[in-house]
């Protein structure tokens, strides 16, 4: 990962959303994205060169694209119109970035184009987070990285975000994924749990 | 079985018989509705068959296919006139607002330009208040007026195209209670999709949310009616019926929204039916 001076950045020319550069490199905003927030925690696995990425919930396209400046390849799933038309025109400008207009919920659907990958990325707003990580957890090669942020308002509002994050954890870890670490993405996101783990 | 974008029967297939990308896409835009086993593709296989020569070849056609195929996607997603239709009873809910607006402030700053001036006994909405002041002679207010004018031209224009569009993607829901109210009905529910899905009672109080949950937390009486209080019918009705009509008039509306999704043309014995039932509903106070 390449740090400048406390700011995380990523290799790449261009603006495309409207974030800063300096000399081949873009700022990576941790008040933007949350993986950039994880990496500042020093909580996440770091990117490289050659990583193929199963990223779920792409939305706009602002993560991914940073994603997509570290790896081989990234495969964005994101099933919501108004958002897959931003992220078209960022997948058009990246030459590594595989968009994918599908229901996560709903892999077998987009199987017949992705292959097997090293890291899973999830970042969804869905009642059933823990079972959208496990249904597409075949694309991971064993062994493959898993990064899950957690949106517990999205799973229960009116539940103990701690609570709804111990539950998610047992769920992943009876479905093989073994959790090696979980913290809460601060301090821009409110009751946004990481949990990071390996198949 | 395993599935592969460059081989979607299973079989092999060189480049050539393969097509160019959009082609390609065009087979995969369907997607497999029954849930599978989930098969990671392995691209060796597409180099095995000759679809790709290396992996960067492999890669460059396979993002070829994905933005063809999102390309597709989005079209038909889009396309149909549904989510247009949606977009414009958005605008003129906008614009009645922006009306409404306009035409009440403006009302205030004449009151006050003209102290003989008072609304309280004409009972006229403040479009047409502001209307019957005239435009010449009033300064800075005629340009308000003039504006105000314009959007209300601008408005019957929308309303008009939304009528039209209706007729054509809603025939049974429009000719039932008209293409303006089952358009709006349509934006309550997030679409014709979802309106066709929900239980009559659920559309019988559409656009009644604040009413409905106060009756479900704070145990008010519960709403009798959201939009379609704008029908006629609903609206005349006399106090004692008003709760059946809409029933009953919710109930024919759920039908209808579901010949209009999956059977899309007029259908006149229901219409008769309907409409028979409707105005039953209303006899008898």
């Amino acid at each position: 990962m390449i740090w400048m001076d406390g700011h995380l950045m990523s290799p790449g020319k261009d603006s495309v959303y409207g974030e800063r550069l300096t000399v081949g490199c873009r700022v990576w905003d941790p008040s933007r994205s949350k993986l950039a927030a994880l990496y500042h925690q020093g909580c996440a696995p770091p990117l490289e060169a050659g990583m193929k990425v199963l990223y779920l919930g792409a939305a706009h396209g602002t993560t991914v694209s940073h994603v997509a400046d570290y790896v081989e390849v990234v495969y964005a799933v994101e099933n919501a119109t108004r958002p897959m038309q931003d992220l078209l025109r960022v997948a058009e400008h990246w030459e590594n970035i595989i968009p994918i207009f599908a229901d996560a919920t709903r892999p077998w659907e987009y199987a017949p184009l992705v292959e097997e990958v090293d890291l899973l990325y999830q970042d969804v707003a869905h009642p059933d987070q823990p079972g959208i990580a496990l249904a597409n957890l075949p694309f991971l090669r064993t062994g493959g990285e898993v990064i899950l942020i957690l949106k517990t308002r999205s799973i229960d509002v009116t539940a103990d975000p701690a609570l709804v994050v111990a539950e998610g954890k047992k769920r992943c870890q009876a479905g093989g994924i073994h959790i090696t670490r979980e913290c809460w993405v601060a301090p821009h996101y409110r009751d946004h749990a990481a949990l990071l783990g390996k198949k | 079985m395993r599935r592969y974008w460059f081989s979607s029967h299973g079989g092999s297939g060189d480049r050539a018989a393969l097509g160019d990308p959009d082609e390609i896409a065009g087979r995969l835009e369907q997607p497999t509705r029954d849930r599978e086993e989930v098969l990671p593709v392995n691209w060796q296989d597409a180099q095995a068959v000759g679809v790709a020569r290396d992996r960067r070849e492999y890669l460059v056609l396979l993002r070829e296919v994905a933005l063809h195929l999102v390309r597709r996607r989005l079209a038909s997603a889009l396309g149909g006139g549904e989510a247009v239709l949606l977009q414009m009873v958005r605008l003129l809910d906008g614009v009645d607002f922006a009306i409404a607006l306009l035409a009440d402030r403006a009302l205030e700053w004449h009151r006050v330009v003209d102290p003989s001036f008072s609304r309280k006994f004409q009972r006229a909405p403040a479009l047409k208040a502001l209307l019957g002041i005239g435009e010449d002679g009033m300064g800075d207010l005629g340009g308000v007026i003039a504006m105000v004018t314009g959007l209300s031209d601008l408005r019957s224009d929308i309303k008009a195209r939304v009528t039209r569009k209706a007729e054509e993607i809603m025939p049974n829901c429009s000719s039932l209670i008209g293409g303006l109210l089952a358009a709006k009905l349509a934006v309550e529910a997030g679409g014709l999709t979802s309106l066709a899905s929900l239980p009559a009672s659920t559309v019988q109080v559409l656009g009644a949310k604040t009413a409905l949950f106060s009756h479900l937390t704070a145990g008010t009486p519960p709403p009798k009616h959201g939009v379609l209080y704008q029908h006629p019918m609903v609206r005349r009705a006399g106090r004692g019926v008003r709760g059946r009509v809409a029933r009953v008039l919710a109930a024919k509306i759920a039908i209808a929204a579901r010949i209009d999704h999956y059977r899309g043309e007029l259908s006149d014995t229901f219409l008769e039916g309907a409409r028979e039932a409707i105005r039953q509903a209303g006899m008898g106070q």
